[in-house]
């Protein structure tokens, strides 16, 4: 009995040595704090992504396309607004300061407590503060995840230059922001910069330039023409009366005269027709030169790399003959006159001047042996360097008022206009 | 002795390891939970690809013929852009199920049958698949959502969002 007790004692002994190692063995094995923050790792994970993937999306992406809208929508309330004025900018820096208030209030800076102007309506709720604010809210209330945006020192810049090329406009902004997803916090600052086109904004050429007063040939009413880049590659006598009459709009910014580009013959930009200085005055003897705010690059008044022009279309502006006669019917050409003979648009009082011809196939004329009515376009003529740009200078004829088809090109074959015109 | 000590030795192991069997047997038995890898990856990565992939850079017929009909005005929207432009602006002609056939022509065989899946935006369901296990979405125990703001400026320059869209996978 004593050994058998002897003996289980050591059993047991054996089975507590035993016991007692393999929990040490367990113990050893076991998982780990680490291991066991391992396993949560995924949810951290899956939340870092979230609140990254919202980082790019604001940066990359929101911010980016919020101000492009903002800004096309700025853009063409300011082309509304001077419509409404009658006059344009003074400069570009007053440009600059107006859009930067518009695009981020949404109103103009006199009117900000009118929030029921036809500017905000315009505007709508795609103001840039309110976007961003938009975005807060969205951020919060769906992902969880805290994002603020500075409302400071945005340095909002209009700009065009060869980059953006003459149909688009871009915008320059800084913008601070910070994103908190609680296990991660984001703070950036970033410099955005877009391009978009300005396709279906009012020109504030026309709309300023056709309500001048009291000079009563071009005391025209609102008349509106909206920016629409043409579609034509190449310039003939038939393309050139589809550019009148579709009033579209083509690149004029470097002018080749003996082969190098000459900047007096540079049209305005886009931004340079928010700028009064660009815009003739009542008398029409108004310089833009002598206020010094023209500006040859970098997409100014007239520009090199970004001049637009479209061509008059008289009868949507309602213009009778002959008192519109004394001038080239590029748009810029029309609405202004430089003092001085070298100016591309000059055009000298005495009608009848060399500098100006019309077109046959799309001037209207008259053929007095018959009648018969030719070309579309009542009293529409070119200087010679937008003949030669627009490649219909051997239908040039006539001069002066007294217009008759007798004098143009096609006249011998009254059949020509229907083989250029569609 | 050494022999017996060597017994209760591995008796000793024997009986541990029986024990332990069951401890684990009996703990995985009443604390069952799904992987949530595979639908969380299945519902970022849904979410994810529709929301950076454009319409044009798809291979497929259905959206290259909406392309050409000019249904799809804009081809560099992203899926869900466009999937919302439809639903909110709609088509010439009207058409409201052109949200959800998009959805459905881009999804084939992204999501394993045994897994339902649903994508949402703005809070309004677009297309929802079950389960081919006939696992109801309000009764599984395992449900994912992956979430993204979505925004864009449809055809008229309006800008529209920000909005959130949710793709929801369950087992």
């Amino acid at each position: 009995m004593a050994v058998r007790l002897m003996t289980n004692r050591r059993g047991m002994f054996f089975t507590l040595v035993a016991i007692l190692i393999i929990t040490i063995l367990f113990v050893s094995f076991s998982p780990q704090y680490a291991s066991r923050i391992n396993y949560e790792l995924p949810v951290t994970e899956s939340r870092v992504e979230a609140a990254n993937g919202l980082v790019e999306t604001i940066k990359y992406s929101y911010v980016p396309q919020a101000l492009s809208a903002s800004s096309y929508h700025a853009l063409k309330s300011l082309s509304y607004h001077l419509k409404s004025e009658g006059r344009g900018f003074a400069d570009l820096e007053e440009l600059n300061k107006t859009f930067e208030w518009m695009m981020l209030n949404g109103t103009l800076p006199d009117l900000e407590h009118v929030r029921n102007n036809f500017y905000s309506v315009e505007m709508g709720n795609v103001h840039f503060r309110n976007l961003l604010d938009e975005m807060e809210t969205s951020s919060t209330d769906h992902l969880q995840i805290e994002t603020k945006f500075m409302r400071e020192n945005f340095n909002v810049a209009l700009y065009q230059n060869a980059d953006t090329g003459a149909f688009q406009v871009g915008v320059n902004l800084t913008i601070n922001f910070s994103v908190d997803a609680g296990l991660v916090r984001w703070e950036d600052l970033e410099n955005i910069s877009v391009a978009f086109e300005f396709e279906d904004i009012e020109d504030p050429l026309y709309a300023i330039n056709s309500q001048l007063a009291p000079n009563p040939d071009l005391n025209l009413g609102k008349f509106v023409n909206k920016f629409r880049e043409t579609d034509r590659s190449y310039y003939d006598v038939s393309n050139t009366f589809l550019e009148v009459t579709h009033r579209t709009y083509t690149y004029a910014g470097k002018r080749i005269v003996d082969g190098s580009d000459d900047a007096k013959y540079h049209a305005p930009s886009f931004l340079g027709r928010f700028v009064q200085g660009h815009n003739v005055n009542a008398d029409r003897t108004f310089n833009a030169k002598t206020l010094g705010i023209i500006e040859y690059d970098k997409g100014g008044v007239y520009s090199d790399c970004c001049g637009i022009e479209s061509l008059i279309n008289q009868h949507e502006m309602y213009i009778s003959l002959p008192s519109l006669d004394d001038r080239s019917y590029a748009d810029w050409c029309y609405f202004r006159n430089y003092p001085g003979g070298s100016d591309p648009c000059w055009v000298p009082t005495i009608v009848g001047s060399p500098d100006l011809r019309s077109v046959g196939c799309i001037t209207d004329g008259t053929d007095v042996s018959n009648g018969d009515v030719f070309g579309n376009f009542p009293g529409f003529m070119l200087d010679e360097r937008h003949g030669e740009t627009y490649n219909v200078t051997d239908f040039f004829y006539g001069s002066g008022a007294a217009l008759t088809f007798r004098d143009s090109p096609a006249h011998d074959n009254i059949d020509a206009c229907s083989t250029y015109i569609p | 002795m050494s022999k017996r000590g060597q017994y209760f030795t591995i008796d000793a192991f024997i009986a541990l390891i029986v024990i332990s069997t069951g401890l684990i047997l009996v703990i995985a038995a009443n604390s069952y939970a799904p992987s949530p890898n595979q639908p969380e990856a299945l519902s970022q990565g849904i979410v994810n690809s529709f929301v950076q992939t454009k319409v044009n850079d798809l291979n497929n017929a259905f959206l290259k013929e909406k392309i050409v009909d000019g249904t799809i005005t804009n081809p560099h929207n992203t899926i869900l852009q466009q999937a919302y432009e439809f639903k909110t602006y709609g088509t010439t002609p009207p058409d409201p199920d052109l949200a959800r056939n998009l959805l459905i022509n881009v999804t084939p065989d992204m999501v394993p049958s045994q897994y339902g899946f649903e994508i949402r935006v703005d809070n309004e369901i677009y297309y929802a698949r079950p389960s081919s296990l006939g696992q109801d979405q309000k009764d599984t125990n395992l449900l994912v959502s992956g979430k993204r703001i979505i925004f864009g400026t449809n055809s008229e320059k309006e800008f529209w969002g920000p909005v959130v869209a949710e793709v929801r996978v369950w087992q």
